[in-house]
């Protein structure tokens, strides 16, 4: 089997030299002097975004410095799917978008908890169930010393997610949807599971395009609540990651990193992933 | 659940204290839709708003607020949130007040206090540690207060 390349353009020599062990350990090989050929991913400082128009493949930014509404704002006027934030997560997070773009598995929380291990399994059929889990998460994440609005914050998210599924599983009788936790030291992950896999790229990044018409013009009333449910996640996790089976299943990820205070973790820059498989149906 | 109790004012008004969730199981119509006269809403025991609450708040706002007076008042972290997201969350309402997160650097807690629409200026006002007598850092972004703001008078 050949080995995936990466291009890479990064302007911080120090940042440039984390990127080269990540792209060493995950077994792809620097494709820079080669441009002419096909390159498997490009990984590009949110700063060099002009110079990587004509890259080929998907396309990895890296984003430092320019708090979250400028880095949601970048999402989606570039429609990007994938998004690092520089900080002392940086390994960690390409290595799992590299992994899941060079094909292996999509799905699991272990990828987002590297350190840790797996908390819980819920099912949730109905609101009642919803609000019971979201409870049950809401102390689990006091215990991990999680501040009380940041915990807020974070339920928020997860009944995004949550509802999301089980309005797409009672549509097709489905049953129960799948909520699982996971943690390690300083992190807090929570997946939502459904056996629907219907969720689009377009869809998920739209909520951050015609989020910022609703701010300005307000919303129609007759509009769906559905780009306001993502607008919510990408405005109140650390980490968004959505994996999508097409027609087989979608499980969307939630991430907090903890330690920041709350006007801190409100202006981090979010990490971001949309990866969708295309194959069954 | 979302929960109503109901008090009426000497001044004729009726305040209407909403708690716990709004959420797809909230029925605003039912909890709102029977209160006449001039209200005000006091939502300082909201806890969590969802999407879909939040679709359903601003469609029953926007009919109880087209012929009437309407308050709200002590808004909570949670709903501001999402009042930013959306231009008309409170359709015609006056807000007067917000619950706004505070933080103290020396005793390393995490407070929310009650703020009024009138004390805010370009920043949110200063408040004061209860223990240790500091200056509170207002522990959000810039931009929060914008719905307590954008409609003053
Ligand atoms: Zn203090």
């Amino acid at each position: 089997m050949t080995r995936s390349r990466a291009r890479v353009i990064v302007e911080e020599a120090a940042v440039a030299e984390r990127v080269a062990a990540v792209l060493d350990v995950a077994d792809f090989e620097r494709n820079d002097e080669r441009n002419d050929e096909r390159s498997d991913v490009t990984i590009v400082s949110h700063g060099r975004l002009d110079q990587a128009g004509d890259s080929t493949g998907p396309m990895v930014v890296l984003c430092k410095g320019t708090g979250r509404r400028a880095a949601l704002e970048l999402i989606a006027s570039k429609a990007l799917r994938y998004m690092v934030p520089v900080d002392d997560r940086l390994e960690d997070a390409l290595l799992t978008i590299l992994g899941k773009l060079a094909g292996a598995d999509l799905f699991g929380l272990d990828r987002y908890v590297r350190h840790g291990g797996l908390l819980r399994t819920w099912t949730a059929e109905d609101s009642q169930a919803k609000a019971r889990i979201l409870r049950e998460i809401g102390a689990r994440a006091q215990r991990l010393g999680c501040p009380q609005l940041i915990a807020d914050l974070f339920l928020s998210a997860i009944d995004e997610m949550a509802i999301n599924a089980i309005e797409r599983h009672i549509r097709a009788q489905l049953g129960p949807i799948e909520i699982v936790a996971a943690a390690e030291v300083g992190r807090f992950a929570v997946a939502v599971r459904d056996r629907v896999g219907q969720l689009r790229p377009e869809h998920v990044l739209g909520s951050l395009v015609r989020g910022g018409a609703q701010k300005a013009a307000g919303m129609a009333l007759d509009a769906s609540s559905a780009q306001l449910g993502f607008r919510i996640m990408f405005d109140t996790l650390s980490t968004l990651a959505i994996n999508v089976e097409r027609g087989r299943r979608t499980e969307v990820i939630g991430v907090i990193d903890l330690g920041k205070s709350l006007r801190e973790y409100r202006d981090t820059v979010p990490g971001f992933g949309c990866f969708v498989n295309e194959t069954p149906e | 659940m979302l929960e109503r109790l109901i008090e009426k004012r000497p001044d004729g008004r009726t305040t209407v204290m909403l708690s716990g969730f709004i959420d797809e199981t909230a029925d605003l119509e039912a909890l709102l839709g029977d209160v006449e006269g001039e209200i005000a809403l006091d939502l300082s025991a909201v806890q969590r708003i969802n999407s879909i609450g939040a679709h359903r708040w601003i469609i029953t706002l926007a009919r109880l607020t087209a012929h009437r007076r309407v308050t709200v008042e002590a808004v909570p972290y949670s709903v501001g949130m999402q009042a930013n997201y959306v231009a008309n969350f409170f359709a015609r309402a006056e807000v007067l007040s917000c619950l706004a997160p505070y933080a103290c650097a020396t005793c390393e807690t995490s407070t929310n206090l009650l703020i009024h629409r009138d004390e805010v200026s370009l920043r949110a006002p200063t408040r004061w540690c209860k223990r240790c007598k500091n200056e509170l850092v207002f522990d959000e972004l810039d931009g929060y207060l914008d719905f307590l703001v954008r409609n003053r008078s």
